[in-house]
């Protein structure tokens, strides 16, 4: 099915939420999108919608939307040795985090501006691995 | 809304919660129960998320597509037979909008408006489906039109051109060249990359097979995709034809290519409707049609865009065509149209019968966004036709009561008859911008004032060919530069001069 592009839907959510003057305006007009979607059949792309959405804001920001994955609450100070390589790296003012405890293995995996970097255990054990093979 | 900072994560939390409970309520599938059946269309109790748009299969797997919702009623029309339907059979929604396979494969051929053959050449291969109501996301991916469409018919590209992406209604009586204008667009888009979709609604079968057989021998058939919805078939066909026709158009459009659709006609589409309309027994409104049939055709040019460069650059022009009853454009289907399109190509029996053909009137047509589109060269000898013509007109009546006229009036008239028999152009015989130039420039710049009026056709039809087999150098520059630079004018005037004196000792 030809389908309408994400990019076009976050376009057209941006300008809708600009231009609602209250909540209940933002509101309704966020169902007017979502009804737009149901009858386009892609209701489905929603979530990364959304997802692209909020990345943007923060963009626009001077903000970098980061997700971190770990098997517990990462520490602060954990935190804030990734900010400051994200900020360098990707030459922000500041980072927001969304922590998902959904690893298995210790250490942290960041997802950040479409790129992944793997500093749990598992995925270190695996890079020695490759490198053990590789020579 | 300005969204600050700190509230950026309470306005997604927010939305996402709302997207959550709009997913949860739409998600499971219904069935509803047939309460009656007539005339191929079926009355439903009992499904409540349907919307407008959607498909329904019956109990024998025939599909509905619904069209009418009101309180506790929907109302579908059943696409093909609906004798196996019957009262109290359940009804299934099938969550999805009513869709036509489109793809490569479709090009050449004849298809019903659910894109299935009705050629006898064999199946045709999908590519996708694409639903054939689709509602845009907005004007972001649009772009103002700046590329000609040529129909390669003087009248028109001199004075309402048309730009890619646009829609200029073609409009007028029966019988005044309205077809014959859409087929010749067609046949001038040979080599131009544009993928042409011909709608047939309500035609009789002799007629669209003879245009088919011309297209296939003008070998336009290697791009065109004719949708027929015959006036033999049912209501439904001739409802959905025109969609169908977009869908087909937006999937050439969104591969980053030109394709140009005509709706021939959509009087006929709106008397299609009105009948459905009646049977579902929706209050009618002004001359008997229902009140949304403004929305009805509005939907359908919407989808006519020029998509910016990041959207692939492609772009759906559309030629949609009313007839009108004895001139009357104040009608509610044509006032509506005309309120939609981009302009209007005004055809007129007077004109048509006088042997004025096509039978444009210049001063009635016009082209709201063509003018950006039109080569420099053109703009150049076309610029003050359309207001010479009108002024002619003015003034060929006055002369009808015998006045005096002044030498200046005199000219006026002479140069507006022979403005008018340089218009004249038969059919299937599109002109290149190049030939089109160089005609009306030998016209604005006198070279036609001591031709005698009935010699102007063949005036042309000589120059013409001069200008193909001993002077070429006019038509390459000027497709070439396609403005009457310096050297380009250099070039035809010699031509012209060269011809004239040839005509002449021709002619005497
Ligand atoms: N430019 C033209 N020169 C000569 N005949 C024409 C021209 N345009 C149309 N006709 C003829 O006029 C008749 C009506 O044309 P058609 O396009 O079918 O009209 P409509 O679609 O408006 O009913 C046809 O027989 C057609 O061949
Ligand atoms: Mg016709």
């Amino acid at each position: 099915m030809a389908k309408v592009k994400i990019s076009d839907y976050v376009l057209t959510l941006k300008s809708l939420v600009a231009e609602s003057q209250s909540d209940q305006e933002l509101s309704e007009n966020f169902t007017g999108f979502l009804q737009l979607l149901r009858q386009n059949r892609q209701l489905d792309l929603i979530e990364q919608i959304l997802a692209d959405f909020e990345r943007q804001l923060y963009h626009e920001q001077g903000k970098l939307l980061a997700v971190v994955h770990s098997s517990d609450r990462p520490r602060e100070s954990q935190l804030t040795a990734v900010a400051s390589f994200l900020c360098s790296r990707f030459q922000v003012k500041d980072v927001i985090w969304r922590v998902q405890t959904d690893l298995s293995s210790p250490g942290l995996v960041i997802e950040a501006n479409g790129e992944r970097f793997d500093w749990s255990l598992a995925g270190q054990l695996e890079r020695f691995k490759t490198s053990i093979q590789a020579a | 809304m300005k969204v600050h900072m700190n509230e950026t994560n309470l306005l997604i939390e927010q939305l996402k919660k709302q997207a959550q409970s709009f997913k949860k309520e739409f998600s499971s599938q219904q069935v509803g129960t047939v309460l009656e059946v007539a005339d191929g269309v079926a009355k439903i109790s009992g499904l409540r998320d349907v919307m407008s748009g959607e498909m329904v299969e019956f109990e024998h797997g025939e599909i509905g597509l619904v069209l009418n919702l009101e309180e506790t009623l929907v109302g579908a029309i059943v696409i093909g037979r609906d004798h196996q339907i019957k009262e109290g059979q359940s009804v299934k929604q099938l969550g999805k909008i009513l869709s036509i396979g489109v793809g490569e494969d479709l090009i050449g051929r004849v298809v019903n408006p659910l894109g299935q053959p009705v050629d006898g050449l064999g199946p045709i291969k999908a590519e996708q489906f694409n639903p054939i109501e689709k509602i845009a996301p907005g004007v972001i991916t649009r772009q103002s039109v700046n590329q000609p469409l040529q129909t390669g018919i003087k009248a028109i590209d001199a004075m309402v051109p048309i730009g890619r992406g646009q829609r200029e209604l073609i409009i007028g009586d029966r019988q005044t060249g309205k077809t014959a204008i859409a087929i010749d667009t067609i046949l001038n888009q040979k080599d131009q990359n544009v993928i042409c979709i011909y709608v047939s609604i309500g035609q009789k079968e002799s007629k669209l097979a003879r245009l088919v057989e011309q297209l296939r021998q003008s070998g336009a058939l290697d791009y065109t995709i004719i949708v027929d919805a015959g006036v033999s078939e049912a209501a439904a066909y001739s409802y959905i034809a025109p969609y169908a026709g977009a869908a087909i158009g937006e999937y050439f459009m969104e591969k980053g290519r030109d394709a140009l659709v005509i709706y021939d006609d959509l009087s006929k589409h709106a008397v299609a409707y009105r009948q459905i309309s009646l049977i579902l027994r929706r209050p009618p409104g002004r001359e008997a049609f229902p009140g949304d049939v403004f929305y009805l055709h509005s939907r359908l040019l919407e989808r006519a865009a020029k998509l910016s460069p990041e959207y692939g650059g492609g772009s759906l022009t559309a030629l949609p065509i009313i007839e009108t009853q004895a001139g009357d454009s104040s009608a509610y289907i044509p006032t509506n149209v005309i309120s939609i399109t981009d302009g209007q190509i005004y055809l007129e029996t007077d004109l048509f019968y006088r042997g004025i053909r096509p039978a444009v009137n210049a001063g009635l047509s016009v082209s709201r966004v063509g003018g950006s589109a039109q080569t420099k060269a053109m703009k150049k000898v076309s610029g003050r036709l359309r207001v010479d013509l009108a002024q002619f007109r003015e003034l060929e009546s006055f002369t009808q009561f015998g006045s005096d006229l002044d030498e200046k009036t005199r000219e006026q008239i002479e140069r507006g008859r022979r403005a008018t028999e340089v218009l004249k152009q038969k059919q299937y015989s599109p002109l290149t911008m190049a030939e089109q130039v160089s005609i009306l420039y030998a016209l604005s710049n006198g070279y036609l004032d001591e031709v005698p009026v009935d010699k102007v056709s063949a005036y042309q039809d000589s120059l013409l060919d001069y200008l193909h087999s001993q002077d070429k150098e006019a038509l390459r520059l000027l497709t070439e530069v396609k403005d009457l630079k310096p050297e380009v004018e250099n070039a035809l005037v010699s031509a012209l001069e060269a011809h004239a004196t040839l005509f002449k000792q021709e002619n005497s």
